[in-house]
């Protein structure tokens, strides 16, 4: 111990910083996700993602569509009910995954705030670090839950209607049932990624304001928006760059030679808008004034 | 490194007389805050002594709520310094705030949740709560507000008082050292009233302090040890109850036929405003620093025949207003 | 106001953001940056370079080819959606594919589309197609002397055109003593270095101004064919070129092809010279190709079916979107001829029912309708 020491000692007042507990972090996660999962709102959302799968493989075993008809994949559900899997997720793909992730992101901070509850978890303390990396992740769970409840369902149902057999890929190939089971995973991994950009973009919009209302519907509206503008011509330069642009890429899983290059790059920008959504969030909620 | 065991309160942090006078349980200096061109606070200089329980009082948005709110870091101020717990704020806020319950400008919860959910998710959310025993504690801080019968109804179904205990019992999930409560009796029954007010007595005597803002005055005599009182962002008295009410605000009457010679006493004792009334025959003057036994004695010396000697202070209220104003309408 | 301490801790916070998007704005850029630029090569003449290209040994290789044609025609109903995926929208917008190639005997072409695909088998004497939005497989049997089908006619519809080899070996037949060849600046294509070589047709009545196509500087394999029309215009009106390639030998099974289950068939079997169509259709002239060089024509005469689906609202009820737009571009000759004009095919459709097509000025056309 330095001489100095008890000058310091006297000046600094004589109670220790209490540690972090070991799991608090994983207590506190627990924690968000029973709140967000326990809100009948969400679980009604998750209950409509069930039925979108649901719904498709109903209609197929009532009427079997013709070649071309309908969403992708459609006339091959009745063949082979691994293709209701893609079916549903493409289907889910344009709105009602948007529309879970949008309310569970858009909720995430402005609900807290709205309500007030943002004050106490700052004052507990939960610091702003901590919260965007808690709220972050509890997003990202929701996210991913929301495609698997899609996917899952999609395939119980598929396996119970009309069974899995081997898999046609899109290059007009044949492969294995395992095989198709293996990409299907890659399938639902590419889709929660993508949807991942959306999720943080969500969660800084989310920092904005305290309606969560606003935030939610301004969540969805990026990815109406972003859809918007991929379909203009003029913009087919950019487009490419677009956040939704390549949430339909997951069917290069499908050909017989994925392109591995293309799907890591698709991937790589939608982790770059997260990263870009997730700085901006951070920015935000560390010089936010929580008047709320 | 010694025990990972946290003893929030093992330490005992001292009365308001301590030995330690380096630190406060809150200090702030040149404290300042704007809305846009409005100043919320402006130079606000708190100083809370260990142990003590401070009344923080002021007219409507004359910026306690904001105060408190740059003192837990919810807000950053402009300018000036904060020290909580004798620790520089935000920057040391992980380390603090544990240490410190806030109910913030009304209590705030989950209404789908039951009071005892909201509780948990606090306490959970809390890095240095020791989850073993939050079962306990979170029993504890319902039995202390009396909130147990009620702890598994919803918060939505809560009437405005029990969301005030409720926000009470989230203040006391954890033994603290400081307590900060804006407005705490918002909302409460004469019973809960009083029950704050031995709360805040027991929390006290445990050597916790209290900042504690509340428009009932009555109240806040009744357990303050100091006060601060603000208006239009600043502060404008600071200091221990009894000194503060003294302050020269004491009116000192002496009845006497001699009215010369006891006015002659009382301002060569250096007492302002000396006043004589003949038809009352009596002397008035404002005591300020000085004794009254002082002046009893010196009355006595100078063969004033005294009829009566009172020393007139005014409570809180009347203090406050004169402070403050009568003026009804906010003041921006 | 003074800048006080909170509007300072803001701006430092914000950077964060900043730095991020800095980040990954150089992560795209670096390797942007380092792919282009012109590589410098050992000098070579055009004569040299032409030689090369005709005689290159490579026999086998794989890659990602985009296509892009600014014809100047809207474009068609349901281009490079997922549904209606099919080689005929090639002529407008810009299309990715992937196509494996060993010997002439085997080649594989995949047109992507976002969860389709359409793909072109040609193993042997089989060529197969599969388009995955409609689950149709053509199978057409070629003559058991020709499997590479060379000698035949050329056909405007092979989707191999729309590659850079099927595009430079077009380009190369049509050079003439009167072309001009030159070199532009080297480039890098799919990552290999590449000589530039621009062909000018030099004859007034080709629609085609230039043509510089970027040659493979150690395999002498063209990568990439750019088509510049006579007006000198910047863009390219046709293009392909490879964005990725490789020079190993595709697996074999890239081009096996068995019918998927749940697929329907139709076989054409040219084995024997005789076409055999299905549903009755008579079959078509093979198509015949008037004048060489630039300003060669193709001429063919549709089907009766083809023909309704080109005509003016002859009220074919799914074709109503495509017929309006056909009719929009046609315009009507004095002698009751039409012709859909683009930037660089024109078409002419006489009344008696033939049709002309060529990258040539109309006059061209109307002259070898005029003579036949
Ligand atoms: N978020 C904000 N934006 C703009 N002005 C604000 C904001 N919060 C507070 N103010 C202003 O700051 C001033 C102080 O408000 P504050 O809430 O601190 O008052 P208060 O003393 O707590 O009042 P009360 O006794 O009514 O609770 C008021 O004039 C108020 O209008
Ligand atoms: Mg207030």
């Amino acid at each position: 111990m330095s001489s100095s020491e008890p000058v310091a000692a006297a000046a600094a007042p004589p109670w220790r910083t209490a540690p972090h507990l070991p799991g608090a972090f994983r207590r506190l996660y627990a924690g968000e996700m029973r709140l967000v999962l326990g809100r009948r709102r969400n679980q009604a959302l998750l209950g409509v993602l069930a039925v979108v799968p649901l719904v498709i493989g109903v209609a197929v075993r009532l009427s079997t569509p013709r070649n071309g008809d309908g969403p992708q994949f459609l006339s091959q559900i009745a063949g082979n009910g691994l293709f209701l899997v893609f079916t549903a997720l493409t289907v889910a793909l344009p709105f009602f995954l948007p529309l879970v992730v949008g309310v569970v992101a858009g909720d995430s901070i402005a609900g807290e705030a709205g309500t007030g509850t943002l004050r106490y978890l700052l004052a507990v303390p939960v610091t702003r670090g901590r919260l965007l990396a808690v709220k972050a992740l509890g997003v990202a769970s929701c996210t991913a839950l929301a495609v698997l409840v899609v996917a899952l369902v999609g395939l119980l149902a598929g396996a119970v209607l009309f069974g899995l057999h081997d898999v046609t890929l899109l290059s007009g190939d044949t492969v294995s049932l395992a095989d198709g089971l293996l990409r299907t995973v890659g399938v639902v991994v590419f889709v929660v990624v993508a949807l991942f950009g959306l999720a943080a973009g969500g969660l800084f919009v989310s920092t904005l304001t305290e309606n969560a209302i606003a935030a939610m519907a301004t969540t969805i509206g990026i990815a109406v928006f972003s859809a918007l503008l991929d379909a203009v011509p003029e913009l087919r330069p950019i487009a490419g760059a677009l956040l939704t642009h390549h949430w339909l890429g997951f069917g290069e899983l499908l050909r017989t030679a994925p392109d591995g290059g293309a799907l890591l790059r698709w991937s790589l920008l939608h982790l770059a808008y997260v990263a870009v959504f997730l700085s901006l969030a951070w920015a935000r909620l560390q010089t936010k004034d929580v008047t709320s | 490194m010694t025990s990972a065991a946290p003893a929030t309160a093992a330490v005992p942090l001292g009365s308001p007389a301590g030995a330690a006078p380096g630190w406060s349980a809150v200090r702030t200096t040149g404290l300042t805050r704007r809305f846009g061109t409005h100043v919320a606070v402006d130079g606000v200089a708190l100083e809370v002594p260990r142990g003590a329980v401070y009344g923080f009082l002021g007219p409507n948005g004359s910026g306690k709520t904001t105060t408190i709110r740059m003192l837990l870091g919810l807000i950053a101020a402009d300018d000036g310094e904060i020290e909580l717990l004798g620790r520089p704020m935000p920057e040391r806020l992980a380390d603090v705030l544990p240490r410190v319950g806030a109910l913030i400008e009304g209590p705030a919860f989950h209404p789908h949740l039951s009071g005892a959910s909201n509780l948990r998710r606090l306490d959970v959310s809390d890095a240095t709560a020791d989850p073993a025993t939050s079962r306990a504690r979170i029993g504890q801080a319902l039995t202390r507000v009396g909130l147990t019968a009620a702890a598994g109804k919803r918060y939505r179904s809560y009437s405005l008082g029990m969301k005030q205990r409720l926000g009470l019992a989230a203040a006391l999930l954890q033994p603290r050292d400081l307590l900060v409560l804006d407005e705490p009796t918002n909302g409460l029954d004469p019973q809960g009233t009083r029950e704050v007010r031995h709360l805040i007595r027991d929390l006290a005597a445990d050597g916790t302090t209290v900042l504690v803002s509340s428009h009932l005055l009555a109240e806040v005599e009744q357990v303050a040890t100091h006060v601060g009182i603000m208006s239009a962002g600043r502060l404008l008295r600071q200091g221990p109850l009894t000194e503060v009410l003294a302050d020269g605000v004491a009116v000192l009457r002496v009845t006497t036929p001699d009215l010369d010679a006891a006015g002659d006493v009382l301002g060569r004792l250096g007492l302002a405003s000396v006043r004589t009334d003949a038809e009352q025959s009596c002397v008035q003057a404002r005591l300020g620093n000085v004794l009254t036994e002082d002046v009893a004695a010196e009355l006595h010396t100078a063969g004033v025949r005294l009829r009566g000697l009172t020393v007139e202070r005014p409570d809180l209220e009347t203090l406050f207003v004169s402070l403050t104003g009568e003026g009804f309408d906010v003041v921006e | 106001m003074t800048r006080t301490r909170r509007s300072l801790r803001r701006g430092i916070a914000w950077t964060a953001p900043l730095a991020t998007a800095a980040v990954i704005g150089v992560a795209v850029a670096v390797p942007m940056a380092a792919s282009a630029g012109t590589p410098g090569l050992a000098g070579t003449t055009p004569e040299a370079l032409l030689a090369a290209l005709r005689t290159t040994d490579v026999t086998h290789l794989s890659g990602q080819v985009e296509e892009t044609a600014r014809l100047g025609l809207p474009s068609l109903p349901g281009q490079d959606d997922t549904a209606s995926l099919n080689w005929q929208t090639l002529v407008t917008g810009t299309h990715t594919g992937n196509l494996a190639v060993d010997g002439p005997q085997r080649q594989r072409l995949a047109l992507l589309g976002t969860l389709a695909e359409s793909d072109v088998v040609h193993n042997g004497s089989d060529v197969w197609t599969y388009a995955s939005s409609t689950r149709e497989v053509t199978h057409v049997v070629l003559p058991a002397d020709r499997p590479d089908g060379a000698g035949t006619t050329p056909d405007p519809g092979d989707p191999m055109n729309a590659t850079p080899l099927g595009a430079a070996q077009h380009l190369l037949a049509a050079i003439t003593p009167t072309t001009g060849v030159s070199m532009a600046e080297n480039t890098r294509v799919a990552g290999q270095d590449a000589y530039a070589l621009v062909l000018t047709p030099e004859d007034a009545g080709s629609t085609i101004g230039r043509v510089v196509i970027a040659v493979d500087a150690t395999r002498h394999v063209p990568l990439r064919v750019q088509v510049f029309g006579a007006g000198a215009p910047a863009d390219p009106v046709f293009e392909t070129g490879f964005t990725s390639i490789s020079y190993d030998r595709p697996s074999a099974a890239t081009f096996d092809f068995s019918v998927p289950a749940g697929a329907t068939v139709t076989t054409r079997d040219r084995s024997t010279g005789a076409a055999k169509q299905p549903n009755g259709h008579t079959g078509t002239p093979a198509p015949t190709v008037l004048g060489s060089g630039w300003t060669s024509v193709v001429e063919f005469t549709p089907g009766p079916g083809a023909l309704a689906a080109l005509g003016p609202a002859t009220g074919a009820q799914s074709g109503r979107s495509s017929t309006e737009l056909l009719d929009r571009l046609l315009t009507v000759q004095p002698n009751g001829d039409r012709l859909l004009a683009t930037a660089l095919v024109n078409v002419l459709l006489t009344s008696d029912g033939r049709v002309f097509a060529g990258a040539v000025q109309p006059s061209v056309l109307q002259q070898a309708s005029a003579t036949r």
